[in-house]
């Protein structure tokens, strides 16, 4: 017989029903480089990085850079922002694509060839 | 024939009077070079000329069709190459001073197909720095590529020097290669048709890679014969590219005189249209309704996965090649970056393994829109470029253009210039740039001709039947402005 587990308290059951993939991979995202650059929306009980709401910052895309081995001056940075702020808005929008199944199309591929 | 005007006659044509003897391989290829020495200085289309070798190999042309050993239509015919493609005993620079001194010691396969089909080859062509940067010649350090039509206007990239060439009559003909446009927006912008055939139909052994799923080699030249032509000699499986297609190449020339009665017309009902120039989205239509006058049937086609084009794109297009040129950067060599490439190497670094898988998925679901699309039609049509050239100095990322139906009105030249061409490099479907009219400027405006995977041969049906129902493929450039 299963037993069935109550929830201490209402705010816990709504985070475990509430938190989608969506959710959980931005979550896990934020531990990377690209992660503590994404916008706001963690799920209920979650903190949030200490860089949200200036994310953009120099020194914040400093410190982000230096997580994927080529830490970048503060010159370079303020050499790509335009790129990265154009190319971050559209990452945006890719990262709402959901389509919501389980098979395995990780790989681009078309036809039988 | 004065040598003047054999540079402007088909390569068909060409071929013609080579096969005839009316011409020989020497005159024309000096014919060539005449046009590049008048007018080369100024376009910048050129960052390696090849004027002895190519000569000697006309004069060896020249003997052997006169010993009746002709090997075809493209026999003596004079040809350039985007200077991505490794060519042998010659500079390999991709547009970059860290590759200035890269002598390569073999042909890339769709250049040993070419020479072995009898193409002279005149030289190395100009392209952004490794398919993505600035435009400039590492050699001299000449910058920008300028567009014949008008020298204070811009080619766009990456083939610039093979749009520009080929636009400027410098050669018969050449090769680019797209990844995120880089055939179609040059052909867009200059005038002149380019295919990006279906992805894996072209060898890319021998070409210096962007981003490998993306990356696809193709002909472009002035008129649409000739480019099937090309595309019958360079594409075909090669095992040196593990992605190259096994499928048997058809003739490409097969079908163009069929005209288009039966044939059905797709227009995107979303995406390319909300973000181009109006004198662009008209131009697109109107042709699109002149191919009905001739038979076709024209409808409207979804493609909802598109609205994720730029993001997908962006996520592959900088994320491969950081994978690539992390060993130039791990070398210290950063520096000898463009501008361009420097800050889209650095903006790489905050895309995500996320963003890249993501981006791979979504490729699965435009072809799947694609192919749903292709169940109702044969082709789709769409801007090439969206807009007319842009003038040089303007700054990609800042500049804006009104369009039809954004809430905010306008938007960069830079992603514009994504929207157009990527989804067919995600899709990985044939896509050929065409004229399709011009702008009150007098520049040439472009549109694609879309086709099912492997299905260039219809596409060239319909873009040979859109051409011999227009004029826009009989006017030169000018050279106007100021370099």
């Amino acid at each position: 017989m299963i037993e069935k587990r109550e929830p201490k308290d209402g705010r816990l059951e709504a985070g475990r029903v509430r938190i989608g993939r969506r959710r959980l991979l931005a979550q896990g995202a934020a531990l990377g480089a690209a992660g503590s650059l994404l916008p706001a929306g963690l799920p209920a009980g979650c903190s949030a990085p200490k860089t949200e709401g200036r994310r953009m910052a120099d020194q914040n895309l400093i410190r982000a850079s230096a997580l994927s081995g080529e830490p970048l001056s503060a010159e370079r940075v303020r050499a790509m922002k335009p790129m990265l702020e154009f190319t971050l808005k559209h990452l945006e929008v890719l990262r709402e694509f959901d389509p919501d199944e389980e098979e395995p199309t990780t790989i681009f591929r078309f036809g039988r060839d | 024939m004065a040598a003047v005007d054999v540079v402007n006659v088909s390569m068909i044509e060409a071929g013609r009077l080579l096969r005839t003897k009316q011409v020989s391989p020497v005159e024309l290829t000096q014919a060539y070079f005449s046009r590049i020495d008048s007018y080369n200085p100024k376009v910048n289309a050129f960052i390696t000329v090849l004027r002895e070798e190519a000569l000697a190999t006309a004069r060896e042309a020249e003997k052997e069709i006169a010993a009746g050993k002709y090997r075809g239509p493209l026999h003596g015919i004079p040809i350039a190459v985007k200077d991505i493609f490794a060519t042998n005993g010659h500079l390999t620079t991709c547009g970059s001073k860290i590759l200035k001194d890269n002598m390569t010691h073999y042909d890339a396969t769709a250049v040993a197909r070419l020479r072995k089909a009898g193409c002279i080859l005149l030289g190395k062509l100009t392209m952004s720095e490794f398919a993505l940067g600035d435009d400039v010649n590492p050699l001299t350090g000449q910058r920008p590529t300028r567009n014949p039509w008008n020298l204070e206007r811009s080619v766009s990239g990456s083939s610039s020097g093979s749009g520009a060439a080929v636009a400027a009559s410098f050669c018969a003909a050449a090769l680019g290669t797209d990844t995120g446009g880089s055939i179609r927006l040059p052909a867009g912008y200059c005038g002149i048709v380019g295919m990006k055939p279906t992805y894996g139909r072209v060898s890319r052994y021998g070409v210096t890679p962007l981003a490998w799923s993306l990356d696809n080699a193709g002909p472009m030249s002035k008129f649409v014969e000739d480019n099937a032509l090309l595309l019958g000699v360079i594409a075909g499986a090669d095992a040196a590219d593990d992605m190259c297609s096994t499928r048997p190449v058809p003739d490409y020339r097969a079908k163009l005189r069929a005209g288009v009665k039966g044939l059905r017309i797709g227009l995107p009902k979303n995406y390319f249209f909300e973000y181009s120039t109006a004198d662009v989205a008209d131009a697109v239509r109107e042709a699109a309704h002149t191919l009905e006058k001739l038979g076709a049937t024209v409808s409207e086609v979804d493609l909802p996965h598109l609205k994720y084009t730029v993001g997908a794109e962006m996520a592959i297009i900088f994320g491969e090649p950081l994978a690539y040129h992390s060993k130039y950067i791990r070398q210290g060599k950063f520096d000898l970056y463009t501008d361009l490439n420097k800050a889209q190497w650095d903006t790489a670094r905050y895309i995500s393994s996320e963003d890249y898988i993501q981006a791979q998925r979504v490729r699965r679901y435009m072809v799947r829109d694609f192919e749903k699309a292709y169940q109702q039609v044969d082709v789709i049509f769409a801007p090439s470029n969206g807009i007319e050239a842009n003038l040089v100095q303007e700054d990609l990322l800042t500049d804006t253009v009104p369009v039809r139906q954004v809430p905010a009105g306008s938007i960069t030249i830079w992603e514009i210039l994504w929207r157009m061409p990527s989804p067919a490099n995600l899709a990985g479907v044939p896509a050929f740039a065409m004229p399709c009219g011009f702008s009150a400027s007098g520049l040439p405006l472009g549109m694609q001709i879309m086709g099912r995977h492997f299905e260039e041969t219809t596409v060239y049906q319909v873009a040979a039947a859109y051409e011999g129902a227009t004029e826009w493929h009989k006017r030169r450039p000018e050279f106007l402005g100021k370099a």
